[in-house]
């Protein structure tokens, strides 16, 4: 057994397990969230949600799945094939493979990177590729429309998003995720929400707009285009742009507890499980997920010019402001950067 | 500025309340609540009352009820009365309008609190009252009157002529109705 181990924690082999653990855990993510997402909606209109499939209605992502499985994928007539059944996947792939920076734990993190941060807004920033291929590919007006409401929202994020992850950069001095988290240690009052609080806010805001939900669901518009991008998609390529949302709005909840709530930090040290701290970024993690879909249920949508001036008229100069400040309180307290 | 975000937060706070709140749903198969007075659930027919005078046949709007008539003695007075041997209602055409329990003159057919009218094949959708199973199919037009005179026609040979006088008084009949 000990030698079974010791083989696995080999390098290449380490790596491709640990993947394969996370792709595992995305996917099923995804179907978890679904039914998540339904309950919260369920609670918060005063009804149960899905309840009959399974005990308190559990066993509904298997069989959400099982129906999506077995739908017929429909495509329009004229549609760019090519770009068309390449969206989905163009759409999930950067969501999984931006989870492997995330750190669990100390030592469960598939790669630590040390250029983690980079990495992680490298990647997403291609989810806005898929959008753009699926509003194309469908050939149809719905669909191009909110593929173009989906380019401009999440390439104007990008940019408050991307500034409000450099105060925790100049803090930590490291682009590593692992080393964000160990620079958090010891009880809540030391997490970057602190003494980053706007930086928090934008995060927040701007990975809301980033994972396309209420109030920037834009590009999906259920109301006014009908699903937007997603309108002629239908079965398992539906099902893997679903995931795709999902898995992205895990990844920014991960991101944000990671980044500013500590990541697997207990919140006092009395607190600390040692190898089960990772049981905290899960308890973490979640309760970010629940406030974006608290949110969801609640807010109405953005209007398109109040998402473009929310973007760059106030996030912006915001992150812009408070990088000021940080840089300024760490050049007169050299004890704030390590 | 003091006030931006008040009014998300305000909202917020209703919808996190409603979440720990009582809910409103009903569960439906396992509780039903009670119907109201004068609802219209699905017809039925109380055989030892009717009278086979056809008339909810007649005013039926999508021929839904389909009748099959014979005389008999039903009653014991030694006299042979229309008596409904096959008697169908096709609920997968009944549209609840209740204008054959207005027009029964013996409030023989009335509506039930049962409104769960579901099944596999259309057919089952027809329920048979009378002795008899009627096909519920086969378009239920009251032809009553006219079945004796078209023997009559058919039994004089001579179609071409007596066809005029035939519709005429199915023209009036269903003027009439």
């Amino acid at each position: 057994m000990q030698s079974v181990l010791s083989v696995l924690d080999q390098e290449p082999i380490r790596f491709f397990v640990s993947f394969g653990v996370i792709l595992f855990l995305v996917l099923n993510l995804a179907a978890v969230l679904t039914m998540a997402e339904r309950k919260v909606a369920g609670y918060i209109q005063l009804r149960y949600g899905p309840n009959r499939v399974g005990p308190r209605g559990l066993l509904q992502p298997l069989a959400d799945v099982f129906k999506l499985f077995t739908k017929e994928n429909v495509s329009p007539n004229r549609a760019d094939m090519w770009i068309f059944l390449a969206a989905p996947i163009a759409m999930f792939i950067p969501a999984a493979l931006a989870w492997i920076i995330i750190p669990f734990s100390p030592s469960a993190v598939v790669a630590d990177l040390n250029v983690g941060i980079l990495f992680f807004v490298g990647i997403t920033s291609i989810g806005a590729l898929g959008v753009i291929m699926a509003g194309y590919g469908s050939r149809s007006t719905f669909s191009l429309l909110g593929a173009l409401r989906g380019a401009a929202q999440l390439i104007s994020y990008e940019v408050p998003m991307i500034l409000s992850l450099l105060g925790v950069v100049m803090l930590t001095g490291s682009l590593s995720l692992v080393e964000v988290v160990q620079a958090q240690g010891g009880g809540f009052w030391n997490w970057y929400f602190l003494p980053q609080l706007p930086m928090f806010f934008v995060f927040y805001i701007a990975g809301l707009a980033e994972v396309k939900r209420v109030p920037f669901d834009l590009p999906e518009g259920e109301s006014e285009i009908v699903g937007g991008f997603m309108v002629e998609y239908s079965g398992m390529t539906w099902a893997l742009m679903q995931a795709a949302e999902f898995a992205s709005l895990a990844l920014i909840s991960a991101m944000s507890v990671t980044l500013f709530l500590g990541g697997w930090q207990p919140p006092i040290e009395a607190l600390d499980l040692g190898n089960f701290n990772w049981a905290w970024f899960g308890l973490k993690t979640a309760l970010i997920t629940f406030t974006f879909q608290w949110i969801r249920w609640s807010v109405p949508r953005l209007r398109m010019d109040q998402l473009m001036n929310l973007g760059w008229k106030i996030l912006v100069p915001l992150c812009l402001v408070w990088l000021f400040v940080t840089a300024g309180l760490m050049l007169v307290f050299p004890s704030l950067g390590q | 500025m003091p006030q931006v975000g008040q009014g998300i937060l305000k909202g917020m706070g209703i919808t996190l309340k409603h979440m720990f709140g009582k809910k409103i749903t009903r569960m439906y198969p396992e509780y039903k609540r009670d119907l109201p007075e004068r609802s219209r659930g699905m017809l039925t027919v109380d055989m030892d009352r009717c009278i086979a005078c056809l008339q909810c046949m007649r005013v039926c709007p999508d021929h839904c009820i389909s009748i099959e008539q014979t005389k008999r003695d039903a009653d014991g007075s030694g006299k042979a009365k229309p008596y409904a041997i096959g008697f169908v209602i096709d609920d997968s055409r009944c549209m609840y309008c209740s204008l054959c329990v207005e027009v029964c003159p013996v409030n023989c057919i009335y509506h039930t609190e049962e409104f769960e009218a579901q099944a596999y094949n259309r057919l089952e959708l027809a329920r048979q009252f009378g002795e008899r199973p009627v096909d519920p199919t086969v378009d239920p037009r009251p032809t009553v009157k006219k079945k004796p005179k078209s023997a009559k026609a058919a039994a004089d040979g001579d179609a071409t002529k007596k066809a005029p006088p035939k519709k005429a008084p199915r023209k009036k009949e269903e003027a009439a109705s």
